[in-house]
């Protein structure tokens, strides 16, 4: 196993993997969060209709 | 095949089947790269010409597999969509476009991290397989700003599925740019004649962060089709009792 700091060009790589996990999570976060958005906003309008048809 | 393709194409079946799949390409997705990773750190032994500094490929070369990946997927979805004029297919396309550009982006920028104590450079003008890729992000920005710029739905659909058609010809230039042209960049490693130049402990690693990051772009792109699928049909009946029956 390599040691975390006795790597050659450490700065190059843990650059790189830093930004894998950073736009690995931003696409996540973005996916989830837009998919609950669209829903919710689906769902308030579907209730609202349904109640106005109630009354 | 057809029979699928064919059921496919309902909102409702898609919709379903894309809740289904979702947890299993995530887990298993995130699995995989989270192996492919640690192994690719810390694991492989190094390089002989490059050191550690060759360890970005575990990074870069998912990242670059998958912008031309979704690429390609949004190039067949919109031959798809044009011809059968298939909903789904244009849904697909408009979630996988930012999936890519943020993939092709960060291609882009592992490849300069690498470049710098490898070439010299951060950056170099003249390379083809470069530049060529830096032309697929303006790709990706240029299909987002022409679809924002479109209110009619069906209008940007059929209008940025064709400037996603031109802009494929971009895939093969740069798949073939290390090879039809002198370049700083190395060529292929796995995709050779004669099978993979690498060594399996650097190898298996490399192949799972690039199953795993497919996985989970796939999930990530189901997530992403599913709010679009909701936002093209919300006025469908199927949506309304789904939601009033709480089966989301």
């Amino acid at each position: 196993m390599i040691e975390f700091f006795a790597m050659d060009y450490a700065y190059y790589v843990y650059i790189s993997f830093l930004s894998f996990i950073t736009v690995v999570i931003i696409c996540t976060n973005n996916a989830f969060k837009h998919h609950k958005i669209t829903l919710d906003r689906i769902k308030n309008t579907i209730h609202q209709m349904s109640d106005d048809n109630e009354t | 095949m057809w029979i699928f393709l064919h059921k496919m194409a309902s909102p409702k079946y898609f919709y379903r089947l894309a809740s289904s799949m979702i947890p299993w390409l995530f887990i298993s997705g995130l699995l995989l790269m989270v192996y492919g990773i640690i192994n690719g750190l810390f694991y492989a032994p190094s390089d002989y010409q490059q050191g550690d500094a060759f360890r970005i490929i575990y990074v870069h070369v998912p990242a670059a597999y998958i912008s031309m990946m979704a690429y390609s997927l949004m190039a067949f979805a919109a031959f798809i969509g044009l011809i059968w004029r298939i909903k789904i297919a244009h849904a697909v396309i408009v979630s996988a476009a930012p999936l890519g550009a943020w993939f092709t982006f960060l291609a882009l920028l592992t490849g300069s991290l690498w470049g710098r104590p490898m070439w010299g450079t951060w950056w170099e003008w003249g390379d083809p397989r470069l530049t060529s890729e830096l032309l697929m992000l303006f790709l990706y920005l240029g299909y987002m700003a022409l679809r924002a710029s479109i209110p009619s739905i069906t209008k940007a659909d059929k209008l940025s599925a064709i400037l996603i058609l031109i802009g494929a010809i971009n895939i093969p230039i740069i798949h073939y740019s290390v090879e039809w042209w002198t370049s700083l960049h190395q060529g292929s490693t796995l995709l050779k004649s004669g099978g993979p130049s690498i060594a399996a402990p650097m190898l298996y690693p490399l192949l799972a962060s690039i199953i795993g990051l497919s996985l989970f772009f796939g999930s990530l792109l189901l997530v992403r089709t599913k709010a679009e699928v909701l936002k093209r049909e919300k006025h469908s009946r199927w949506i309304k009792d789904m939601i009033l029956g709480d089966e989301v």
